[in-house]
């Protein structure tokens, strides 16, 4: 009897301390935060320097370069990263008491082409029309807080000319925007270009809408031209329907550009 | 002392406890592999199912805030209307329930008045402040401030808080309106509007938390917090602007203040890529952040506080803390889905 009073006992103590470890929040249940990332400029002229940081002890950065996601086994993040080539970068932190972040992506870009004159065909929201005119092709990219002033957003259709100096071969375009569905920024719905005001030229590409809420990021879509050119006169069009998963569903969503590349 | 010799002593305190095995970092874990959060003074371990209910006969929908009463228990407003109230114990079980005509439940204060606690909830959808019994039977409302000449309309006025100072006067945040803070004597009769929506010192917004402080006996003041502006600032029980405390980074909700600490839910970070970015916020008598649960470790440079962020995806919306007696603190969420508080253990 009393041995099995002992063992009753005992039963009792293992099963009240793995309630107790039920109801506590254990090691890795939860995910870290995305390191946070900064580019001295997204756009290369000469170089770019790149730092990534989550500030929490024990936390291990890890990186690629080669579109794959980074894994424990990726190059380790130390110190800032010089670059001189544009490349697609792709973070995660690690840590051995916290699940993996999500991956925080950073796409770098040459500058492409001089362009000569822009000329702004439609107006930008007055809240955030950028730093003016010349926003879209300052060579400065817009960040993922929508505030920045290197945006130019858009509650409408967003056209412009980019005339360049002299008739030059362009081979594509790069039109950079923001996701921020948060803050009903959605991604353009079709990008339309016509070359030298020649309508037979004119394509017409279309963005997919996104099916579930996702996190901020920096996208683009590039364009390829493959011609000799002297104009060339472009539209984004803002998503005109938010869909039926979001808080909007119907209303039109904003649109935020930065920046427009003619790739050489 | 002096903030640098606090920091100075701080780091070697926390040198102390890197020697110490079981708190090799800021989050760390004892032998079960249970998670610490926070820094310093201020760990926790995390108790995710505190509170938890049966949706279907007790539900909510945002978890706003949560105050104990004078007999310990623990009182959450939330913003669904089959229970817009629900008194828990500290263990986090039921007790009971009322309150179907709160449809914008948002601020909850406590006030104690000859011995009897009663409640005051900011509505910013009926744009009414309501005291009430600590059971629910209604003392009066209070409108928008339609003679003060700054609201045209009740629908510029959505109060998000109230603060009840010793002799029953109080005042409320309009932190979702026009961002004035209006001073009331205990009958609910008007005595002064102040702040307003904008960028000067005496200025707000989102003016969404209001508190007395009084930890110096001698010059009692207020604190509101300006959530956009991710500062904290200080004003005169008249209305006069004194002083800011900046928090980089941080969307501070109301400031609560537990014996000398000020302790903040904070809704989400100011900079990061994902919006439920929340985290919690702790500073000392001398207004200095010393903790962070879910965020990075709080540090100065030449007198000024680094950018605050989540490093923990652990909170999503937190909206409200609440600390009770035994020093535990209890976290009510914003947009969370539906989820319960989550109640923290000091360690």
């Amino acid at each position: 009897m009393r041995l099995f009073l002992i063992i009753w006992c005992w039963c009792l103590v293992i099963c009240s301390c793995n309630e107790n470890k039920k109801v506590l929040l254990q090691a890795n249940m939860v995910n870290l935060a995305q390191p946070k990332i900064i580019a001295s400029n997204a756009i290369i002229d000469s170089f770019v320097t790149v730092k990534a940081n989550l500030k929490l002890d024990g936390v291990a950065i890890h990186y690629t370069t080669n579109g794959e996601e980074p894994k424990i086994s990726s190059k380790r993040y130390t110190e800032p990263i010089k670059i001189e080539e544009a490349c697609v970068y792709k973070f995660k932190a690690f840590h051995e008491d916290w699940k993996p972040s999500n991956t925080s992506v950073l796409a770098l870009y040459n500058k492409g082409l001089a362009v000569d004159t822009i000329i702004m065909h439609t107006t930008a929201s007055k809240q955030y029309s950028g730093l003016g005119n010349h926003t879209l092709i300052n060579h400065n990219k817009g960040t993922l807080n929508f505030r920045d002033v290197q945006w130019v957003g858009y509650d409408t259709i967003g056209k412009s000319t980019l005339v360049l100096k002299d008739r030059t071969y362009v081979k594509s375009l790069t039109v950079g925007y923001l996701t921020d569905v948060a803050s009903w920024i959605f991604p353009p719905s079709h990008v339309a270009v016509v070359i030298d005001g020649d309508e037979t030229s004119k394509q017409i590409v279309t963005i997919e809408v996104p099916e579930t809420f996702s996190e901020k990021k920096i996208d683009d879509i590039v364009i390829p031209i493959n011609r000799k050119s002297k104009s060339l006169t472009i539209a984004v069009s803002n998503l005109q329907e938010i869909p039926k998963w979001h808080d909007g569903a119907g209303a039109k969503a904003w649109l935020f550009m930065d920046e427009w590349i003619l790739n050489e | 002392m002096s903030r640098r010799k606090f920091l100075k002593q701080s780091s070697i305190a926390s040198l102390g406890l890197l020697m110490h095995p079981m708190y090799s970092s800021a989050f760390s874990f004892t032998n079960t592999k249970d998670v610490i959060v926070g820094h310093n003074s201020h760990r926790y371990k995390v108790d995710m199912s505190w509170g938890d209910l049966d949706p279907l006969k007790t539900p909510v929908k945002d978890c706003h805030e949560m105050v104990q009463d004078s007999k310990g228990r623990i009182v959450l407003l939330t913003n669904h209307i089959k229970n817009n109230v629900i008194v828990y114990d500290k263990s986090g079980k039921f007790i009971e329930s009322w309150g179907t005509e709160y449809p914008g439940g948002h601020g909850l204060t406590l006030s104690k008045e000859n011995g009897e606690d009663f409640l005051f909830i900011t509505d910013y959808e009926r744009h009414q402040v309501i005291k009430t019994t600590i059971d629910g039977k209604v003392i009066f409302e209070i409108d928008f401030p339609a003679d003060s000449g700054f609201y045209k309309s009740k629908n510029e006025f959505k109060p998000t808080e109230t603060t009840v100072l010793e002799n029953g006067d109080f005042y409320v945040a309009d932190g979702y309106g026009n961002q004035f803070i209006t001073h009331y004597n205990h009958k609910g009769e008007l005595l002064n509007i102040f702040g307003g929506k904008g960028y000067t010192d005496g200025q707000f917004l989102n003016a969404h938390g209001i508190c007395y402080d009084n930890r110096d006996k001698n010059n009692p003041s207020l604190l509101i917090s300006a959530r956009e502006m991710n500062v904290l600032k200080r004003f005169s029980l008249e209305g006069e602007y004194l002083s800011s405390i900046p928090v980089p980074g941080a969307l501070i909700c109301r400031p609560v203040i537990h014996k000398n600490d000020i302790y903040f839910a904070v809704l989400k970070s100011k900079n990061a890529t994902n919006d439920d970015s929340g985290f919690l916020l702790i500073m000392n008598d001398k207004n200095e952040v010393v903790s962070c649960p879910g965020a990075t470790t709080p540090s100065y440079n030449n007198n000024s506080l680094d950018e605050l962020y989540q490093t923990v995806r652990l909170f999503k919306h937190p909206h409200d803390v609440c600390i009770d007696d035994d020093e535990n603190m209890y976290v009510a969420q914003w947009n969370s889905g539906q989820t319960y508080p989550i109640k923290l253990i000091r360690v």
